[in-house]
């Protein structure tokens, strides 16, 4: 268990982007820079599966998905991979929302009295015939009644519309969610995306940077953004899907962090912290949001 | 309809979808945490979900507090790369729990450092909270700036690498209502369009000390701009230091984490 445990914490030392980047030198004398990457991050815990190489050798690894992402996701097969300077992390036959026969009988049973009114919906007349009953039984689902309401008849047909021919144990499946790092640049693609069973070539190939795929207003309730990238000095780091909920990172999936350009070799010695000490913080990009002060 | 209603009605429905989703999955997540308790762990020894993050909405009853309420740093800041565990002292049982982001990515100034800990300013009740956090897991950047309060003379001067490089009156809390002195920090930089008064608010790491809410908040300080001009050098707001537009502009530039000295001069 002592291997185990280093190497534990050894994978979570490479996978935070905060590692200081080692160069060596390959017999050749070309120099090499070091890189990780990891298969999925749940509530804060460290990535699983992680391989890390200091760019002297690729480092390769695999596994499923950590049981932890059963609610999010599952039936997902993780390849990551670290080299010199590059690094990849992939999630194939991912399976989204597959969380129904894990959640606790209130909410199944909630979900299962919201299908049925929406079934019943095409017999009402009157729009309180509509509207009562359906909210009625969003607010009997813990949670659902806080972010989503529906106010008209019409929101209420297209509500019960995505949701009747919803297979909600198959919301989403994708065939390949590959995260890829070099020096300082990063992609994330997708590819065989289908939703509710339907294809959706409009989400397959390079996702840009920074996606976002809820809108901003339930920014403060959740957000899932595709492509997060984030520069650290020598170090750039690639997160395929990122999903926050009130401000708190939830999961990541697919994460590669490789280390940046090294014009200088370093002679081969125990690294040492700069004598200039660390750079200067960035200056703050103001975000909308609402957090009332004293005025 | 044509391609872009199509893609648009796509990503309008897969948007929806998703939004399904993620109220499942916190769902499911908040509810069945706590059958796995062998699986929630943040390192292994702590439970991070059974401890408080510290925003500035919490109270912490156990953080220790500032042991030099008036001194300078080094201008060391750092950021959390993942949720992180808080210690009233290195090596003892975690109090709480840092995120990466609150408003905006989450920046803390450095106050003291052991071997292997770092000792940071914390933005939760009671004032002058502070707790130790692992270095390892922590990216360090550093500051030049410093933002004093002077709260008597209801002036505010901006310093850079040890020179004022600006100084304007403001104005600071009524005296029913008095500005906390203090040592705090920048904790965010945000555009609210609930609180029309300044375009920008920067959020500070303190709170009023006579108000427990206010607006619907946890009573936190900031510093932001004012409408009225006649404010400045006044002791008239609920707390907050209000500045100048020119002040604002260039306080919108400091990285947050930078500390804020008030005091009583």
């Amino acid at each position: 268990m002592r291997t185990s445990t280093t190497a534990g914490i050894a994978g979570i030392a490479m996978a935070a982007t905060t590692l200081l980047v080692v160069a060596t030198s390959t017999a050749s004398g070309d120099p090499v820079s070091s890189s990780s990457a990891y298969g999925a991050s749940v509530g804060g815990t460290p990535g699983q599966p992680a391989v890390a190489s200091d760019g002297t050798s690729t480092q390769t690894g695999g596994g499923a998905l950590p049981a932890q992402l059963g609610p999010l996701a599952s039936g997902g097969v993780l390849e990551v991979s670290a080299g010199d300077d590059a690094a990849s992390a992939a999630v194939t036959n991912l399976t989204l929302g597959s969380a129904l026969a894990q959640l606790p009988p209130e909410v199944k049973d909630g979900i299962a009295n919201l299908n049925q009114v929406c079934t019943g919906l095409g017999q009402a007349g009157q729009a309180n015939q509509v509207l009562t009953p359906i909210n009625d039984a969003i607010n009997q689902i813990p949670g659902l009644g806080t972010v989503v309401e529906v106010p008209t008849v019409e929101a209420a047909q297209a509500f019960c519309n995505q949701l009747v021919d919803t297979d909600i144990l198959d919301l989403a499946t994708v065939g390949t969610l590959k995260t890829q790092c070099t020096d300082q640049t990063g992609t994330v693609t997708l590819s065989d995306v289908k939703v509710l069973g339907a294809p959706q070539p409009v989400l397959a190939g390079e996702i840009a940077p920074e996606t976002q795929l809820l809108p901003p207003e339930l920014a403060a309730v959740a957000k899932i953004t595709l492509n997060h990238q984030v520069p650290d000095g020598e170090n750039f780091t690639v997160e395929g899907l990122r999903l926050e909920v009130g401000g708190q990172l939830v999961a990541v999936l697919a994460s590669a962090t490789c280390g940046g350009p090294q014009a200088e070799p370093v002679v081969q010695q125990a690294p040492t912290k700069p004598n200039k000490g660390p750079k200067q913080a960035p200056k703050p990009t103001p975000v909308k949001t609402s957090a009332p002060v004293t005025g | 309809m044509t391609d872009q209603q199509a893609n648009d009605t796509t990503g309008s429905r897969f948007t929806s979808v998703l939004l399904l989703l993620v109220v499942v999955t916190v769902i499911a997540v908040l509810t069945t945490w706590d059958s796995r308790p062998d699986e929630r762990s943040g390192a292994a020894d702590v439970d991070l979900t059974k401890l408080v993050a510290s925003t500035t909405k919490a109270k912490l009853g156990r953080a220790p507090l500032d042991p030099d309420p008036t001194g300078t740093t080094d201008g060391q800041v750092v950021h959390p790369r993942r949720v992180l565990p808080v210690y009233a002292a290195p090596g003892r049982k975690p109090f709480a729990k840092v995120t990466p982001t609150q408003m905006n990515d989450t920046w803390l100034p450095v106050i003291n450092r052991e071997a292997g800990w770092t000792q940071v300013l914390l933005p939760s009740r009671p004032n002058g909270s502070v707790g130790w956090l692992r270095t390892a897991q922590l990216v360090e950047r550093h500051t030049p700036y410093v933002v004093r309060v002077h709260v008597g003379s209801r002036r505010m001067e901006l310093v850079r690498s040890g020179e004022t490089i600006g100084e304007w009156s403001v104005a600071v809390g009524a005296p029913e209502t008095p500005t906390p002195t203090g040592r705090t920090f920048l904790l965010g930089s945000i555009v609210d369009e609930n609180q029309s008064f300044s375009p920008v608010i920067l959020p500070l790491g303190t709170h009023s000390d006579t108000l427990d809410t206010y607006g619907g908040g946890p009573g936190t300080v900031a510093l932001h701009g004012w409408t009225d001009t006649s404010v400045f050098g006044q002791a008239i707001s609920h707390g907050c230091v209000r500045v100048p537009a020119d002040a604002l502009d260039q306080l919108r530039d400091v990285p947050l984490g930078t500390l804020v000295i008030i005091d009583q001069q």
